[in-house]
């Protein structure tokens, strides 16, 4: 792998990454996630 | 000491405070009345306070042993940032400035680039000193000091970042979870977001919330069928991708090499001191065993069965809840991390939880006990077969920022030694591919080469001239493993 890829690829990663987050919190995933994430999951905790 | 934090005596605090410290401990000031989150919430802080304590101490003395000072220096607060300002910048006197505003972060910054330098690195090296300084001066202290060290500092980051993304005492106090805004950021690793102490949310489970959500508006119900049929409310989860994209783009799996919870524990489990299962990989060393067919025959078993944690990824984690919904499948049906990290501690802290112990329960804690006695035998089997979050890191690993190199002009290959591909518990053989997407980055090869062949990091440091090769070299360059010659010469016990 070229020197330049080396760097380019980790990079346009980085800045595409950073693109989705921002989409997403716009888009209200985020919120979707926290709502999730702040309740006791009972089925993830391997109750029932 | 709890009427303190009564209403009337919070009444004159700025309102932007309260909402901030709402926000960002996930419960109101004035329930800090109540005895048992008063004193979690105290001990939060004491406990965060120790743990970045006793990672400076650990760092400082290692670099300090590597520098020929007393290691013991190191852990004498405020005499060991004497010495470290000495050792970096000249003069013990320099420690003064750490308490002048400005001119203590000009101070810190110069000190890890003379560190950086110190311990053979490029001033780039001091990026991520500077950025996540404890982890970072863990993994500069405990490298390149041989296998034994580095697995003891693995041990020591492992540990310390499990104890500080867990580390919300009012939960594991109360056995209750942190409801904090924190909440929005994914943690790198398999943490669920149920486990007491938890200050951030799990890739996976967070993954599966927003395929699992579906449009109330355009779900409908079908007479033919008698379902209701869900429609999906996001076909893509771009915010959590976002996220393990960012991570893996910048880490690999380094994050499962050092920063995930369910890895440590296997990593510790397989401490046991027990015969382990290790496959020789070359045609050599199979020949010399008891039955070669036996091994040949598992060697090809465990070639395919990695490709398990894909069909994992792809059907309980993503197809499984965005057309079917109704449950996080990958969460309900297999994770072992949840009811370790999650429901153990849940239960135990919290008699309404454990009353709602079930089937359910008892099929994941089959599934978590076969697991954990596997990897007391074999080296981390659920990241080997299993782990979806792995699965979506081993696509990354190959072209993330941190990588692993080769130094063929230092590697004795060719010559027959082959010490880091015995020493890989995961298989791989980090000479042919230093960036396959099988190795979690643990170090192990590093820290056994004799030759001092293999590099890691962000970027290399070498002599003028020298090629790092971070890409895949062809098998046919290489003749085999020279075992002979290895167990004489190499193979470090
Ligand atoms: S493979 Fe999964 S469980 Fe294993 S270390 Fe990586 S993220 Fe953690
Ligand atoms: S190749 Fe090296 S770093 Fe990767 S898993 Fe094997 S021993 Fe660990």
């Amino acid at each position: 792998m070229s020197r330049f890829l080396r760097y380019a690829i980790p990079a346009l990663l980085l800045i595409v990454g950073a693109g989705f987050v921002v989409y997403g919190i716009t888009d209200g995933e985020a919120g979707l996630v926290l709502k999730k994430a702040i309740a006791i999951c009972m089925e993830c905790i391997g109750l029932g | 000491m709890t009427e303190l934090f009564s209403e009337s005596n919070l009444a004159s605090l700025p309102e932007w405070f309260k909402s901030l410290f709402q926000s960002l401990f996930g419960f109101e000031m004035t329930q800090l009345s109540d005895p048992a989150t008063l004193l979690g919430f105290a001990a939060t802080f004491a406990v965060i306070g120790l743990v970045l304590w006793a990672m400076n101490a650990l760092a400082l003395f290692r670099i300090f042993k590597k520098q020929d000072i007393a290691g013991w220096k190191g852990f004498v607060p405020v005499y060991n940032r004497i010495v470290f300002c000495k050792l970096t910048l000249g003069s013990g006197w320099f420690f003064l400035l750490s308490f002048v505003p400005v001119a203590n972060i000009v101070v810190f910054i110069i000190s890890m680039v003379r560190l950086a330098k110190l311990c053979g690195k490029k001033a780039g090296a001091a990026i991520p000193l500077i950025l996540v300084n404890p982890i970072a001066m863990l993994m500069l202290a405990y490298s390149e000091q041989g296998k034994k060290v580095w697995e003891h500092g693995k041990t020591i980051i492992q540990t310390a970042f499990f104890a500080l993304t867990n580390s919300f005492m009012v939960g594991w106090f109360k056995g209750s979870i942190y409801q904090g805004n924190l909440k929005y950021i994914c943690v790198p690793g398999m943490n669920c977001y149920s486990c007491p102490g938890a200050w951030g949310s799990c890739p996976i489970g967070s993954l599966q919330a927003v395929l699992n959500g579906f449009d109330t508006s355009k779900s409908w119900f079908d007479p033919k069928t008698g379902t209701y049929v869900k429609a999906p409310l996001y076909w893509f989860a771009f915010y959590v991708v976002g996220l393990i994209v960012i991570l893996g783009g910048l880490l690999g799996r380094l994050i499962c090499g050092l920063l995930c919870p369910f890895g440590w524990v296997q990593d510790l489990i397989h401490k046991i001191p027990t015969p382990k299962l290790k496959l020789p990989r070359d045609e050599r060393l199979i020949a010399r065993q008891k039955n070669p067919k036996l091994i040949r025959g598992l060697l090809t078993a465990d070639k395919y069965a990695r490709y398990l944690k894909y069909v994992f990824l792809f059907v309980m984690v993503i197809f499984l809840p965005l057309f079917v919904k109704a449950d996080p499948w990958f969460c309900k049906y297999v994770c072992p991390s949840g009811l370790l990290i999650g429901g153990v501690p849940l239960m135990s802290l919290n008699q309404n939880l454990a009353a709602a112990a079930g089937s359910l329960t008892l099929l994941k804690g089959i599934i978590l006990v076969v697991i954990l006695v596997w990897a007391i035998f074999q080296f981390r089997p659920f990241c080997k077969y299993i782990c979806p979050l792995g699965a979506i890191y081993s696509f990354l690993n190959p072209v993330s920022m941190y990588r692993y190199g080769i130094d063929d002009s230092k590697c004795h290959r060719e010559g027959g030694c082959s010490v880091c591909a015995m020493n890989c518990k995961m298989g791989v053989d980090v000479v042919r591919t230093p960036n396959s997407p099988e190795c979690i980055r643990c170090g192990g090869c590093k820290a056994s080469c004799p030759h001092h062949a293999i590099h890691s990091g962000f970027r290399f440091k070498t002599e003028e001239g020298t090629v790092i090769r971070t890409g895949r070299r062809r098998r046919e360059k290489f003749p085999d493993f020279d075992v002979e010659n290895s167990d004489k010469n190499d193979v470090v016990a």
